[in-house]
């Protein structure tokens, strides 16, 4: 399948300041994409940079195999058939919802965009906005109305900058899956940026971390999750604590918890000195019948489980999910095993 | 830009013997009469503004939300103009105090210009979070402990904001304190230009008075810095106006009427029986010509200025790089600047360049153009625009404001062309801020008094100079006709703005 869009050593800078420095990202069609990292980290500019906001200073923005952008050449925003919804929405509050829909679409009788105006209020439930002014509507449904507006046109590729941000989080989850939902039945190739994790995890089908300017890692959801390929990702996606790896007399290599398994390592070469591996909070399962043993440090009840920040041999602090009917005082021992599926092992 | 180059150029002549003059006998008065004038303002609109802004917004009492916009119309009502009322009306009744002093002066000009004051500290007021005040009450605060120790000083940068604009304006003041023979700097200059025929003397103290002026500017410009920083602050809910007894709504319906009724409806009530029973000046084609004048002027100057702020806003919009923004700022003093000052620091450059073309055109082609700069409206104009484009500019500005940069990528992103942008969203959001613009140099104009009677060509007259006149040849009666006008045309843009920007911001 050909790629819809290809970027290849994207730089670009402000006045010498570098903020974004050899960005390598790629899309199918129709596949949805997600740009997450914290705030700061270049992920805006990134997306701005697609949509023709801003000017590159290196590298190339192929779509569909033609050049969008590089150092010389930037085709102008009206001509790159994008569209794009923004953090606040920047609906025009002198319009009402049918004009904001219509104002992209160009060129067809009135009757033909009334009629699409109605298509894509039908898509998010809306028929009966029509004529309601941005200023009546809540986050949810101006939200949805920018994401409708951003679609009448018909756009090749759908860029979004932090929808979900302005949304509670008690209708986010459900807006986030209509949002993909919808994204995948227009075949919609598309890119999120957020900072949000669990809104990445939930709509995109593929992921690049960045940090700093940079990309630090491009996979799926459960990849980074699993796999993360440094320090930063590990860190910054999902619970953990890392564990020192020492060299036994034996040869051997060991975390506090006990011996690695020589199979999971497969080829991977240790060195002896200053590494660690990540343990994710469901790698340590909680059994009352295990002999190493645990204190509870700290707990959170989470409804159906307490996550137990624990402290094992009065050295290393663990995190632990277990069921809430286990319910375990503070300062009291509880027995756990280490249940690893793939090892995550960085040098300090 | 060069007015002003040339006007501190000035000290650089040597100071003449008037000056000798003028520092023995009147600098002394010149100095402490303009200090003391818009420190008293300061004060007195303080005190106005701030008490009634307190009681508007935090109490309900019967006909709150009229008596809220009306104590915006002595805004209608030029000082020089209640200063010849109240001066007519002590003539007819001996046992009142003289107000041809210095403090009758203050509290002509605090009368007309708390209201700058009041609608900043108001707004300032109302978007105090209800949470505070709860919160202060919780901790066991009383109602004026609130008010002085919690609303007072978060609404503090407004409040400065509102005083130093009175106390410039009262610096730059001339008919009131002509009017009411108080010697000040602007009449200094006045007096010294005319009266000696010193130009350059009237000149140097012109810069005089522009260096205690930028000592103002530096103050309300520190304190803006602050107010954008507590506008950042978003309130989660309002106020809810306090109820309560019928003796304290009594107090402080008297309290908030006081202001109004000293400061528009007496004066008011006096001009209308004036020019009904009193006044000898008819309606006569004179009299419509002077109208016609005024407001062909007004009109013109008002949309050249709007024109230009809109202009110089876009460029500033579409390409935010610091020198734009330094230029914007150096155009937009000139608000602050007194009027004689502006008229010295563009009526001298221009009279020399009209003389110099002249001679240049007369000794080459024998052929005489006259004064066609300093003789004819372009240089009132000029003048104009240097003392009413920050208004003008400002307004506009924070329409512009409104509009986030979002909305315009957004529909850059729909494939509109900039004139799209411009005439479909810019344009349509900007309306009201033009129209906004319009009104108040429409009005400044008309009201406007110094510059007009300096650099107005021979045989144009306007309603504010011919008011005036009238009243300092003690025909004050006379003057009521054009003061009504002014006043009447004044108090339009008061209702429009209320209605249109206050009215959807804080929901008076």
């Amino acid at each position: 399948m050909n790629k819809k869009l290809i970027i290849s050593d994207l730089s670009l800078s402000y006045d010498n300041n570098e903020v974004l420095t050899d960005i390598n990202f790629d899309l199918e069609e129709s596949e949805i994409g997600c740009i997450l990292g914290p705030s700061g980290c270049g992920k805006t500019s990134l997306l701005r940079a697609i949509g023709g906001f801003e000017n590159i200073t290196a590298g190339s923005i192929l779509k569909d195999g033609v050049c969008i952008s590089n150092k010389i050449q930037n085709v102008p925003i009206q001509d790159r058939q994008m569209g794009m919804v923004f953090q606040d929405y920047a609906l025009f509050p002198n319009m009402d919802v049918k004009s904001n829909i219509s104002f992209g679409l160009r060129g067809i009788s009135k009757k033909e965009k009334n009629s699409r105006v109605d298509y894509l209020l039908d898509l998010v439930n809306l028929g009966n906005y029509k004529n309601k002014y941005p200023h009546e509507l809540s986050g949810g449904e101006q939200q949805r109305v920018a994401l409708i507006r951003s679609l009448a046109t018909s756009p090749d590729i759908l860029l979004l900058d932090e929808p979900f941000s302005n949304i509670d989080a008690d209708v986010k989850e459900d807006l986030v899956t209509d949002v993909r939902d919808l994204l995948k039945e227009l075949s919609i190739t598309s890119i999120i940026v957020t900072h949000d994790q669990y809104e990445a995890f939930n709509i995109a089908d593929k992921v690049a971390i960045m940090n700093n300017g940079r990309v630090e890692q491009i996979g799926s959801a459960y990849d980074i999750y699993h796999k993360p390929s440094n320090k930063f990702v590990a860190d910054f996606i999902g619970l953990g604590v890392f564990l020192p790896i020492i060299k036994n007399s034996n040869g051997k290599f060991e975390t506090p918890l006990g011996l690695l398994d020589e199979n999971k390592l497969g080829n991977m070469k240790l060195n002896s000195k200053d590494i660690e591996m990540l343990i994710r909070p469901d790698d340590i399962i909680h059994n009352d019948e295990s002999n190493i043993q645990a204190i509870v440090e700290e707990k959170q009840f989470r409804g159906a489980e307490f996550l137990y920040k624990l402290l094992y041999n009065n050295d290393y602090p663990l995190l632990c999910y277990a069921p809430s009917h286990h319910d375990h005082k503070i300062g009291e021992s509880i027995g756990i095993e280490l249940e690893i599926e793939h090892y995550v092992i960085f040098e300090k | 830009m060069v007015p002003f180059i040339f006007l501190a150029s000035s000290i650089f002549f040597p100071f003449n013997e008037n000056w000798n003059h003028i520092i023995d006998n009147v600098l002394y008065d010149y100095f402490f009469n303009s200090i003391i004038l818009s420190l008293g303002v300061g004060f007195f609109t303080f005190l106005i503004g701030t008490s009634t802004a307190w009681l508007t917004s935090i109490y309900e009492f019967p006909f709150r939300r009229i008596i809220s916009w009306l104590l915006l119309m002595p805004l209608a009502m030029p000082a020089y103009i209640i200063a010849i009322t109240y001066v007519g009306i002590i003539d007819n009744f001996n046992f009142l105090p003289d107000i041809r002093n210095l403090f009758g002066a203050i509290i002509m000009i605090s009368l007309v210009l708390y209201p700058y004051v009041y609608i900043l500290a108001r707004g300032a007021f109302l978007e105090q979070s209800k949470e505070l005040h709860e919160n202060s009450q919780i901790l066991g605060a009383s109602h004026f402990e609130i008010f002085i120790k919690v609303s007072i000083p978060m609404a503090r940068p407004a409040i400065i904001l509102g005083v130093t604009l009175s106390a410039m304006e009262a610096l730059a003041d001339y008919g009131t304190v002509e009017f009411l023979g108080v010697p000040t700097f602007t009449t200094g200059i006045f007096r010294t230009w005319f009266g000696m025929n010193d130009t350059i003397t009237a000149t140097q103290m012109a810069t005089l008075l522009l260096s205690i002026v930028f000592i103002f500017v530096f103050i309300e410009q520190q304190s803006r810095k602050k107010i954008r920083y507590s506008e950042n602050i978003k309130t989660q809910s309002k106020l809810n106006y306090r109820i309560t007894s019928k003796k304290n709504n009594a107090v402080i319906i008297s309290i908030c009427l006081l202001p109004l009724v000293f400061g528009f409806v007496i004066p008011f009530i006096q001009l209308i029986y004036w020019s009904l029973f009193v006044s000898s000046e008819s309606w006569d084609y004179a009299f419509l010509n002077v109208i016609k004048d005024t407001l062909l002027l007004s009109f013109i100057a008002a949309f050249i200025i709007t024109s230009i702020s809109i202009m110089i806003t876009y460029v500033k919009r579409l390409r935010s790089k610091s020198f734009t923004n330094k230029l914007m700022n150096i155009i937009t003093l000139g608000y602050a600047i007194p009027g004689p000052v502006v008229a010295i620091a563009v009526l001298i450059p221009f009279a020399t360049f009209d003389n110099f073309l002249n001679q240049v055109l007369i000794s080459n082609f024998d052929i005489s153009v006259g004064l066609i700069f300093s003789g004819s409206l372009f240089i009132l104009i000029f003048a104009y625009c240097i003392r009413f484009l920050t208004v003008s500019s400002r307004t506009i500005k924070n329409g512009l404001e409104s509009i986030s940069l979002a909305t315009d990528d957004a529909a850059k992103s729909m494939g509109a062309s900039t004139k799209t942008l411009l005439t479909k969203i810019h344009f349509p959001m900007l309306k009201t801020y033009v129209l906004t613009s319009f009104l108040i140099v429409f009005i400044d104009v008309m009201k406007e008094l110094p510059l007009t009677s300096i650099l107005r060509p021979f045989n144009f007259n306007t309603l504010s100079v011919k008011a005036f006149e009238l009243a300092s040849d003690e025909k004050i009666a006379d003057a009521s006709n054009a003061a009504i006008m002014i006043v009447v045309a004044g108090i339009i843009p008061v209702i429009f703005i209320t209605k249109n920007i206050l009215g959807k911001r804080n929901k008076v």
